[in-house]
């Protein structure tokens, strides 16, 4: 598959400091995929977002999106095809309403209201939120403003999505539904979705994890192939999945377990079996 | 304790007040406000007060709520009315002494004041009680298009003004919180002198401001995101459409004019 993304050689340092927060970075995103960009807090996976999405100016390097340099001269055709949901609902709300402000995309790009208004109803029945259309933003739950956030950028059909950490101030259940909703979204869309993340289970949906630590690519690969690098996810800071803490507790005890990756729902599986148990 | 702010005190009843355009109530609010000035005499005033109790009923909103907008500005009320009956001269002296005096015309010239200023209370409340804030934003929008020839930025004062509304609550959600891990921390807010109190609000405004900073920030970033270039071009989701009855209510306030003018004669 071709990719949709590709950036050789980024660097970039924030004004006020000396050091990179990202440093000589490449790599390539296929079409369709959906790639998980984990790291520790302050690794620099938001600037590199940000950096996709044109919202900064890089020192070195360039970034292509669908084959167009990311530059200034085309950056409003380059946003036309990435969506961004940002960490903080609250701080991503434009309209004084759910509708108006799943509208305000469209509006920028001058949208003849009845088209508008069809896009509007499409997207929020989409994320399951018509009802509140004339709702305030105020009045909904986290997992219900995401929503709002995830319609913005459906309605504006764009081709890549990028999830900044758009889980995390979500509790379990709001959380599980957005995914799941992302899950529904991608299909229906085609979208290639880039989740930025530290969420070791959120991670481990996507088909490519790039690991970043101090704004360079240290690890790159299908997430069976990453997730079962325990001690290397702990030195970076993350947290380990799951199945693989039982798997690292069984194995100070001296028990035998399999090599590859187990996610929770496998390690369960395999410990039945191992346990003569029938379910 | 923030459920009393003035906006978000739109309650809807569906009345005929409440079904006008906003544009028609916001212009003719700002219209009866400025007649209300020449009002010259107490059957032009009581006239004007017949007029305002009618929109009043006519709103079928509980009169509570329009004391609730007057309460917090009783005591301006009451302190501009006082100035008046003491500082005013002309006609028969009642009371004298050293700068102060009551006379006739300052009795007379207080008792108008009081009545414009509880005319000008209760129709601003009017439209707010009948107009959700979002669409007196939209009629500020609407009715100041033509500033746009003069370069005025009306798109952009429009946006403002909508942003703004929309982070109300979620700013005093955030003073709420501020307040409360102070007052964890042992902060009383509601004793001690009006200096202490004044004082015990700095460490409130400071947090708040640097979180509003943050928002402001993270949310132009945003807008940026979804491609907000300025408001040249920019088509509208929400349309305010005129109907019959705003032209009606129009007529209705030029009768009022006419029968104003006539009664200013008596």
């Amino acid at each position: 598959m071709t990719a949709i993304i590709r950036a050789t050689n980024i660097s970039y340092h924030y004004p006020d400091e000396t050091n990179d927060v990202i440093h000589n970075l490449s790599f390539e995103i296929k079409r369709g995929d959906w790639v998980a960009i984990v790291g520790h807090n302050g690794s620099g996976k938001s600037t590199l977002a940000r950096a996709i999405d044109g919202l900064l100016e890089l020192d070195q390097g360039e970034i292509f999106v669908n084959d167009q340099l990311v530059a200034q001269e085309n950056i409003w055709e380059i946003r036309k095809q990435i969506g961004f949901v940002f960490q903080n609902p609250d701080n991503q709300f434009v309209g004084a309403t759910v509708a108006d402000d799943v509208a305000f995309g469209l509006e920028n790009r001058h949208m003849p209201r009845n088209e508008m208004i069809e896009k509007v109803n499409e997207a929020l029945e989409m994320v399951e939120m018509s009802q509140f259309a004339e709702r305030e933003p105020a009045a909904l739950s986290g997992g219900q403003k995401q929503r709002v956030a995830l319609a913005g950028v459906v309605a504006m059909r764009p081709d890549i999505l990028i999830l900044d950490e758009a889980t995390s101030m979500l509790d379990p259940e709001g959380r599980e539904s957005i995914l799941k909703l992302l899950q529904q979204l991608r299909q229906r869309y085609h979208l290639t979705v880039i989740s930025i993340t530290h969420d070791i289970d959120e991670a481990a949906m996507a088909d490519e994890i790039l690991l970043i630590d101090d704004g360079r690519l240290v690890a790159k690969g299908v997430p069976n192939e990453i997730l079962m690098q325990g001690d290397r996810l702990i030195e970076l800071g993350l947290d380990v999945p799951y199945g693989e803490k039982i798997k690292r507790a069984l194995v100070k005890e001296d028990l035998q377990t399999p090599t590859e990756y187990m996610d929770s729902n496998r390690m369960v599986d395999w410990l039945w079996q191992k346990l003569n148990l029938t379910k | 304790m923030f459920s009393k702010v003035l906006f978000g005190r739109y309650v809807p009843t569906n009345s005929r007040i409440h079904q006008l355009d906003p544009r028609a109530k916001l212009a003719l609010s700002f219209y009866f406000i400025i007649i209300i000035f020449f009002a010259n005499n107490w059957i032009s005033y009581a006239f004007l007060a017949v007029f305002t109790l009618a929109v009043i009923l006519g709103t079928r909103v509980k009169l509570s709520f329009f004391w609730d907008g007057i309460k917090p500005l009783i005591w301006i009320i009451l302190f501009t009315v006082v100035l008046q009956m003491l500082f005013s001269s002309g006609g028969h002296t009642y009371w004298h002494w050293g700068i102060f005096t009551v006379t006739q015309f300052g009795l007379i010239n207080g008792g108008y004041i009081f009545c414009r200023f509880l005319l000008i209370i209760c129709m601003s409340t009017v439209l707010t009680l009948t107009t959700p804030p979002l669409l007196i934003a939209d009629a500020v929008e609407s009715l100041m298009k033509p500033l746009v020839k003069i370069k005025v930025p009306v798109y952009e004062i429009a946006l403002m003004l909508s942003i703004a509304l929309r982070f109300v609550p979620t700013l005093l959600d955030e003073t709420q919180k501020i307040m409360n891990a102070q007052r964890a921390r042992g902060v009383d807010f509601g004793s001690g002198s009006i200096w202490k109190r004044i004082k015990s609000v700095v460490p409130i405004l400071i947090p708040l401001f640097i979180s509003a900073f943050n928002r402001a920030d993270e949310l132009a970033t945003a807008m940026e995101a979804r491609g907000y270039r300025g408001g040249e071009g920019r088509t509208k989701y929400r349309m305010l459409k005129w109907h019959r009855q705003d032209t009606l209510a129009c007529i209705l306030m030029l009768v009022v004019t006419i029968i104003l003018a006539g009664v200013r004669h008596y």
